[in-house]
């Protein structure tokens, strides 16, 4: 995406925008407006994991009862 | 929106009636949104408003691509971002957008080198910057044998759990496959998906071996896509985003939003299983898969929900939407 340094000529309120309405509780404002955007942890992906799947950091949960 | 007409659209059972009214919901919110984007950029841009108003209209009538709710979150970026000839192009390209089929499409991810669509696919499934990676298309062999496991997933559902295989092919639109990376180092994944993707979820190709791990994938990120939905009006909890917490599914603590979908989607998983079990339309080895299944799920589940319980301010949606999936788990764990 191009990306400009000057204030948007086009001034959306997130509040009134599907999705984005949940994106705008970060404390961090001023971050960049990349994909990664802190503000927009609500809106961007979910990672599923299974027990044994190739996600080492997904935890394994013992199955003893 | 605790409920439309008399579904109550936080009940945790699956439901084809209630995937309709979410998927509904969800359309107008993105209709409204993007009347108000067309409005304000009126005067700074070209707009198609023919073309759009029959996009409009064909939104109301059905579902659409998944890609055409990545398209609408570009388009806020672009404009966010002060891109106005991109942000002219995306608006052409939603106005220009069919209805999607109504049956569920499974799909091989494109070359993103090439396809648009694929490299749509790729940017909105990466989108953490802490864990970035990157989905490949998959081989033709591993592709084949996930495309078995799905058809046979749905035959298991609709033979005994229908509720569900109905909800998932209401809610999802697209599953696409593909394949991480073949790096030991990268970030890998079995699963993904995304509310700028709505009804699409992205499955590794390699991850899944079973037809109840298959069953159980589905349940799983078709319940992430009815989350996101169930948000078209106002999120599940008023938690900072910049704080993190313990998580029943990561090692690294994740923000409130994770946790929350983790349990949810851990009970959805457990459902999955055991209304199979309930129905007695598995053989002897699928029994004991199930029964080992719900026992992690039931475990995940009182994990997650104990940081929910300790840390989540839940909205009065997400209150219900949690209260109802413990409820169903209560008999359980």
């Amino acid at each position: 995406m191009q990306t400009e340094t000057k204030a948007p000529t086009v001034k959306l309120e997130w509040s009134r925008l599907l999705g984005f309405d949940q994106a705008v509780q970060s404390r961090d404002e001023e971050a960049a407006k990349r994909l990664n955007d802190p503000r927009m942890i609500r809106l961007g992906a979910k990672f599923g994991g299974k027990l044994g799947g190739r996600r080492p950091d997904i935890v394994d949960v013992p199955l003893a009862r | 929106m605790v409920a439309s007409g008399q579904i109550d659209l936080t009940g945790f059972d699956p439901s084809r009636a209630r995937a309709e009214a979410v998927s509904a919901r969800m359309r107008g919110r993105l209709g409204e949104s993007l009347r108000y984007i067309v409005d304000q950029v009126a005067g700074h841009m070209a707009v198609p408003r023919g073309e759009m108003e029959g996009f409009l209209a064909r939104l109301a009538s059905g579902p659409v691509s998944p890609l055409v709710f990545g398209t609408y979150c570009d388009l806020v970026l672009a404009l966010d971002a002060n891109a106005l000839d991109e942000a002219e192009a995306l608006v052409k390209e939603i106005a220009a957008a069919p209805n999607a089929s109504p049956e569920l499409h499974v799909l091989d991810l494109g070359d993103p080198a090439s396809d648009p669509a694929a490299d749509r696919y790729r940017r909105l499934v990466d989108t953490d910057e802490t864990l970035p990676f990157t989905i490949s298309p998959p081989k033709p062999a591993g592709a084949a044998a996930i495309r078995a496991l799905i058809a046979d997933a749905f035959a298991l559902m609709d033979a005994g759990n229908p509720d569900l295989a109905g909800e998932i092919r209401t809610l999802m639109r697209e599953i696409v496959l593909a394949s991480g990376s073949d790096d030991p180092k990268a970030v890998q994944f079995d699963g993904v998906s995304s509310f700028l993707l709505w009804g699409a979820t992205v499955l590794e190709v390699r991850s899944y071996k079973s037809t109840l791990e298959m069953v159980q994938a589905l349940a799983h990120e078709s319940g992430h896509n009815l989350l996101f939905g169930l948000c078209a009006d106002g999120p599940l909890h008023g938690n900072d985003d910049d704080d993190r917490f313990s998580s029943p599914l990561r090692i690294d603590p994740r923000p409130m939003d994770g946790i929350i979908h983790a349990a949810y989607v851990t009970a959805r998983m457990h459902q999955s299983v055991q209304r199979l079990l309930d129905a007695g339309v598995l053989g002897a080895a699928q029994t004991r898969e199930a029964q080992e299944a719900a026992i992690a799920n039931g475990k995940r589940f009182a994990m997650g929900m104990q940081t929910v319980d300790q840390h989540a301010k839940l909205t009065p949606l997400g209150d219900a939407v949690m209260k109802n999936a413990r409820a169903y788990m209560a008999r359980y764990v």
